[in-house]
Parts: C-alpha cells; sequence; structure tokens
C-alpha cells in the first residue's frame, strides 16, 4: 500500500495552478447545476483538491485530515437527503412551492458566477491575501465569494449547505497556513463535522414537501 | 485535577448525555433544571480565581462573566421547568445544557479566536433547539448558523493579528486591520442593523422558550466578549470610535426594533423585534457611560433575561391553548388563560421599559444619561419603547376579542407549575418596577467589581 507521500508523488503532475482551475470548476458547478447529487460530488471534488493545494503548503498530515472530514461531510449530506425524500427523480425545478429569495434562472446564475469570478481576480489582485501565494489566495477569494452567492441564492439547507461549506474552506485555505497547530486543525475539522450534522438536521427537517434544493 | 470555574463547562456538558436518555419524560426536564440551577449556584459563589491555562490558552472567570453565566443558568433552570409541561422539543434539555457548558467556555476564554470558535460550536448546538422539532420552514436557525458562522473568520483573523503584536510589537501596524476585524465579527454577535436577521429570525420561529434562551444567551455572550477587549485588551486603543459605532448601532438598532415592534402581527415576530429594541438599548447605555449609564446597563442585562422568559413562557402558554401566535388566532385567548395574557404584558412591557415594570427604571436612567448627550435620542428610544408597547397592546386587543363560534379554543390540562412561575416572575418583575432598589445595589456592586470600560 503506497505511503501518503508516495501518493503526493503520484500526484505530482497535478499542478497547483490546475488545482486551483479545479477549484473554479467546482465551485462553478455547485452553483450551475440543478441535480443535488452532482454538486455534492462536486464539493467532494473540491475538498479534494483543497487537499491536493495544501499538501504544498502545510504538512501533508493537515492536508489528509482536511480530505478526510470532505469524504465524512459529502455521505453525511447525501445521508440526510435521501432521508428527506429527495429521490433520483428530484427536480426541484418543477416543485409547486418554491422558497428562493430571488427566481433566479441559469442564464442569471451564469452572469452572477461571472461577476463573481472578475470580483475575485480584482480583489486577489488589489488586496492580495497574505502569508499564502498569490494563486492560492484566488482560489481561497473564489472558493468564499461563491460560497456567499449559494447562500444568498437560496436557503434550503441542501444548497445552502454546500455553500456554506464551500465558503468555510476557502476560508481554511488561507488559515491554514496562518495557524498551523494541531489542536487547531482538529477544531477545525470538529466544527465541519458537527456543522455538517446540524445542516443534515435541518436538511430532513425541512423535508421535501416545500424544498427548493438547487434554487 | 480539574480548577473550579472549569466545572461549569463541565459539569452541563457531562450531564447532557444523561438527561439525553431521559428527555422524555417527566424526570429529563427535572433533573436537566436541577443541573442548570446547581451550576448556576456554583457560578454564583465561586470566589476570585487566578487565570487557567488550558492547552497553551488562558481562561478567567472575571466578576462580570461569572455572574452573567450564573444569570444564565438560573434562568435556564427556569424555562426548563417552564418546558416540562409546555413542551418546546425533546433536544431542549440536553443540548441545552450543552450550550450553556459552552457558552461558559466562551466567556472564560481570553483569545478571540478560541471564543469565536466556541460560540460557533454553541451556535452549532442551538440550531436544533432553534428548530424544536418543527417541520417545514427551517429559516431561523439556518440565519443563526450562518450568521454566527460568517462572523468566525473576522475573529480568527482578528485574533491572528494581535498575536502577531504580541510576538512582536513592530507588527503594531496590523493592529488597525485587527480593530476592524474585531468591529465586523461583533456587529453580527450583536445582531446589529442591519445584520439583526438571525435574531429576529429566532424570535419569529423558534418555539418561545428556546427563542427566550437564545435570544438571551448570545447576546450577553456577545456583550461579555465586547467588554473583555474593551477593559482587557491592551492593544485596543480605538475607544472612542468604538462608542460612536456602538451608539449608532444601539439607536438604530432600538429605533428599528421598536418601529417594527409596532406593526407585527403575530407574538413570535414580536418578541424578536422587542429583543432587537433591548439589545439596542445596551448598547446606547454602553457607549455613553457614566454613573447611571452603567447601572442602567448591568440592571439591564438581568431585566433583559426577565423579559424574555416571562414573555417567552407567556407565548409557550398561550400557544399551548390556542394553537397558533397570530393575532388571529389568540382571539378571546385572555377569557381562556387570563394569567397567561397578563404575563405576556408584564414581559413586554418590561422590555419596552414601561413604568411599573422591572425594564422601567433602568431605561429611565439611560435616558438622563442620554439626554446631557443629544435630547434628539431621547425621544427615539422613548418611540422604540412605546412601539413594542403598541405591539403588544395589538395583541392584547385580539386577546380580548370575544373569540367567534368557530375560534374553539383547545380545552388542555392546566400547566400548574408553569402557572405559578408566570405569576412569580411577573410579580418579580411589577415588584423590581415599584422598588428598584435591590435591582441597582447588584447591579452597583457588579459596577465596583468590573467598571465600565471608559469609552
Amino acid at each position: 500500500m503506497p505511503t501518503l507521500y508516495q501518493l503526493l508523488d503520484q500526484l505530482g503532475p497535478i499542478t497547483r495552478e490546475l488545482a486551483i482551475l479545479g477549484l473554479f470548476v467546482t465551485g462553478a458547478l455547485i452553483v450551475l447545476v440543478a441535480d443535488w447529487r452532482a454538486s455534492l460530488l462536486a464539493l467532494l471534488g473540491q475538498y479534494l483538491l483543497v487537499g491536493l493545494i495544501l499538501s504544498r503548503l502545510v504538512f501533508p498530515e493537515v492536508a489528509l485530515i482536511k480530505v478526510l472530514v470532505g469524504a465524512l461531510v459529502c455521505p453525511m449530506l447525501y445521508l440526510a437527503a435521501r432521508q428527506a425524500g429527495w429521490g433520483a427523480n428530484q427536480n426541484p425545478r418543477s416543485t409547486s412551492a418554491v422558497r428562493e429569495l430571488f427566481p433566479a434562472g441559469l442564464s442569471f446564475r451564469v452572469l452572477a458566477v461571472t461577476l463573481i469570478a472578475l470580483l475575485t481576480i480584482a480583489l486577489s489582485q488589489s488586496y492580495p491575501l497574505p502569508v499564502i501565494p498569490p494563486d492560492v489566495g484566488l482560489g481561497s477569494y473564489w472558493l468564499m465569494l461563491v460560497g456567499l452567492l449559494i447562500l444568498v441564492l437560496t436557503e434550503h439547507p441542501v444548497k445552502a449547505g454546500q455553500g456554506l461549506l464551500t465558503g468555510i474552506v476557502g476560508f481554511e485555505l488561507l488559515y491554514t497556513s496562518i495557524e498551523r497547530s494541531l489542536a487547531m486543525v482538529w477544531m477545525w475539522a470538529v466544527v465541519n463535522l458537527l456543522l455538517t450534522l446540524a445542516i443534515a438536521y435541518l436538511v430532513v427537517a425541512r423535508g421535501i414537501d416545500t424544498s427548493e434544493g438547487n434554487s | 485535577m480539574i480548577d473550579p470555574p472549569l466545572w461549569l463547562v463541565v459539569l452541563p456538558i457531562a450531564a447532557a448525555p444523561l438527561i439525553y436518555l431521559v428527555r422524555r419524560w417527566s424526570l429529563g426536564a427535572l433533573l436537566a433544571a436541577t443541573v442548570a440551577f446547581l451550576v448556576g449556584l456554583l457560578a454564583w459563589s465561586l470566589p476570585p480565581t487566578n487565570p487557567i491555562r488550558l492547552m497553551g490558552r488562558v481562561f478567567l472567570l472575571d466578576p462580570l462573566t461569572q455572574h452573567v453565566l450564573a444569570l444564565l443558568f438560573f434562568m435556564t433552570a427556569l424555562l426548563f421547568l417552564i418546558a416540562w409541561r409546555l413542551p418546546q422539543g425533546r433536544e431542549l434539555f440536553p443540548l441545552g445544557l450543552v450550550l450553556l457548558g459552552l457558552f461558559a467556555a466562551a466567556g472564560m476564554s481570553r483569545h478571540m479566536g478560541i471564543s469565536a470558535l466556541i460560540v460557533t460550536l454553541a451556535a452549532i448546538t442551538a440550531a436544533p433547539i432553534v428548530q424544536g422539532g418543527q417541520t417545514g420552514s427551517t429559516r431561523a436557525a439556518w440565519r443563526l448558523l450562518v450568521m454566527m458562522l460568517l462572523a468566525l473568520p473576522f475573529f480568527l483573523l482578528a485574533s491572528w493579528r494581535v498575536d502577531l503584536y504580541r510576538e512582536d510589537v513592530e507588527n503594531v501596524v496590523y493592529l488597525g486591520q485587527a480593530a476592524v476585524f474585531l468591529g465586523l465579527g461583533m456587529a453580527i454577535w450583536l445582531a446589529a442593523v442591519p445584520l439583526h436577521g438571525w435574531l429576529t429570525a429566532v424570535g419569529a420561529e423558534a418555539p418561545p422558550l428556546a427563542a427566550a434562551l437564545v435570544l438571551t444567551g448570545f447576546p450577553l455572550l456577545a456583550l461579555v466578549a465586547l467588554f473583555q477587549v474593551l477593559t482587557e485588551g491592551t492593544w485596543f486603543t480605538w475607544d472612542a470610535q468604538a462608542g460612536q459605532a456602538l451608539l449608532v448601532a444601539g439607536l438604530i438598532s432600538a429605533g428599528m426594533g421598536g418601529l417594527l415592534a409596532a406593526v407585527q402581527r403575530g407574538l413570535r415576530p414580536l418578541l424578536g423585534y422587542a429583543a432587537l429594541f433591548d439589545l439596542g438599548c445596551l448598547l446606547v447605555a454602553l457607549a455613553i457611560g457614566g454613573e447611571d449609564g452603567a447601572l442602567a446597563f448591568y440592571a439591564g442585562l438581568a431585566v433583559r433575561a426577565l423579559g424574555l422568559v416571562l414573555a417567552g413562557a407567556a407565548m409557550a402558554a398561550l400557544e399551548r391553548r390556542t394553537g397558533g401566535d397570530t393575532f388571529a388566532a389568540l382571539r378571546g385567548a385572555a377569557y381562556q388563560a387570563p394569567l397567561a395574557t397578563l404575563a405576556l404584558m408584564v414581559g413586554g412591557f418590561t422590555l419596552a421599559g414601561l413604568p411599573l415594570t422591572a425594564g422601567f427604571y433602568p431605561r429611565w436612567l439611560l435616558l438622563g444619561d442620554l439626554s446631557r448627550v443629544d435630547t434628539r435620542w431621547v425621544w427615539l428610544l422613548v418611540a422604540g419603547g412605546v412601539g413594542v408597547a403598541i405591539g403588544y397592546l395589538r395583541g392584547l386587543n385580539a386577546m380580548l376579542a370575544p373569540p367567534t363560534r368557530s375560534e374553539r379554543l383547545d380545552q388542555v390540562r392546566p400547566a400548574w407549575l408553569a402557572a405559578i412561575l408566570l405569576l412569580a416572575l411577573g410579580l418579580l418583575s411589577i415588584g423590581l418596577g415599584i422598588f428598584p432598589d435591590p435591582l441597582l445595589q447588584a447591579a452597583q456592586r457588579l459596577l465596583a467589581a468590573y467598571p465600565l470600560p471608559p469609552l
């Protein structure tokens, strides 16, 4: 069985820039994709990419904890959504009780994602984040802003929960480089897991009847 | 050996699993109330202690934190007893105790980042309490979660900048950023308008007793954390600016809370806006300081807890009778539940600061101090108080209306313990309104032990 370091060596061809590009893709997917399972997969990919980026900035073990947290978070959300009745044929756009903050269509979402991408670039150039390399700062800004965008677009825990976790992982990208103590790493892991539990509870409480999960 | 102050954290959290197992029976409520009461007594009676080091971080139980925690523990014990016969969701008892333990840990922590992480954990714990087993809308729990998590990065960044300064004084240039981050985080914690969404949503959707716990606990803890920074943080040198910001935030929150309270159509949203108005008044009292302002602030902390518990408990009793909290659903409720109606009015008027209630004298002191600064602001606070009172009077008007034939009120078994506690709390509020000396003496003692920061 390969060790963690051997595994990272094998992932060598995936450069940091490529991983950050991947973050842009996964973040945009969570906003744009209608299928809740696809956006959960994008969230899982996001955790993997963040772990990969962090493995080159801090101890690989710390990055591994982040990946493991992501690997636990996504199944928890999946199980909660299934428990609430979300199924394979669930098409939230056809549900009658649409509880959106804004009735937003795909074109609006594409426009919003584009604007957030532009804002990300502008912010990372005008106010570069300290401690981390500029490209990682770009990824961190992107995740935080796209997380906020999702929170603005919907309050349904299935989708908004992914937005909240996206924003948090974006901040962790910055904060893990600032505060490297193992106690803080574990504290973040606990916060993430308990937060997901709370989101899962709310997903079940909200249920399917009034849901608009991919709004 | 566990240091005595740490028992305030350990005991409630350790009792929670046991309470969880018996939460469906009466024993659960009684045990939870007993634990909360005993830990409250412990918090009240602990002698001054030295700072404790835990994982390299400092924890200290100062007099203000000690009294605020004791108030929260006693208040929660009462809420648990009232919730015994007025069910508010099965999670209230075990998670309420965990919440209290986390409040104690956050209050004692002297590291902003650690405090913020613990408060975030408290918000996560509070989410099921706020939801209270209700299905459908999750707006209140969700907003509480989101807003507390949005505040977290600001506190972590602020504490990082302060830590950098402590390591090397040449990093003094970062302290301005730290102050800005701290201000943004505090604005969310203190629900300053326009970041008040979590506070009013909790009032509008959470079960009333759970709302009373959250609307008291989180803002009180935020005020304690703010106090600690202002009085103990040698790095913080923007006292005048902080005073201005608190004054503006307080006036806007109080004005907005009072205005919107007057136009609500249900008791739950009314409670949220009344809580916002009261919090605004506390911020104003903190900002203007002075002898009377300081007394008004410290007395106001206890009055807030009393008003919210009374109004929340009365609402829970009324909802049990009528099955709803909207004014339309409450028609005729005053004839079915006269004691709960009376308690609701006293609780609401306490939050509004009307005469003959415990809220009046502290508010009077505040208005006197404020009039020396600007008389227009006095009128703003008075108008806000009138707005809250109008909101509750509109509720009373609906409850006094004769019920129509189709609006048959449920015949439910009376909850005697809740009724006795409502009566006792109502009389306490009126008693403190007529004889405010005990309240002011307690505030004076606290003021001597922990003076208000000069702003």
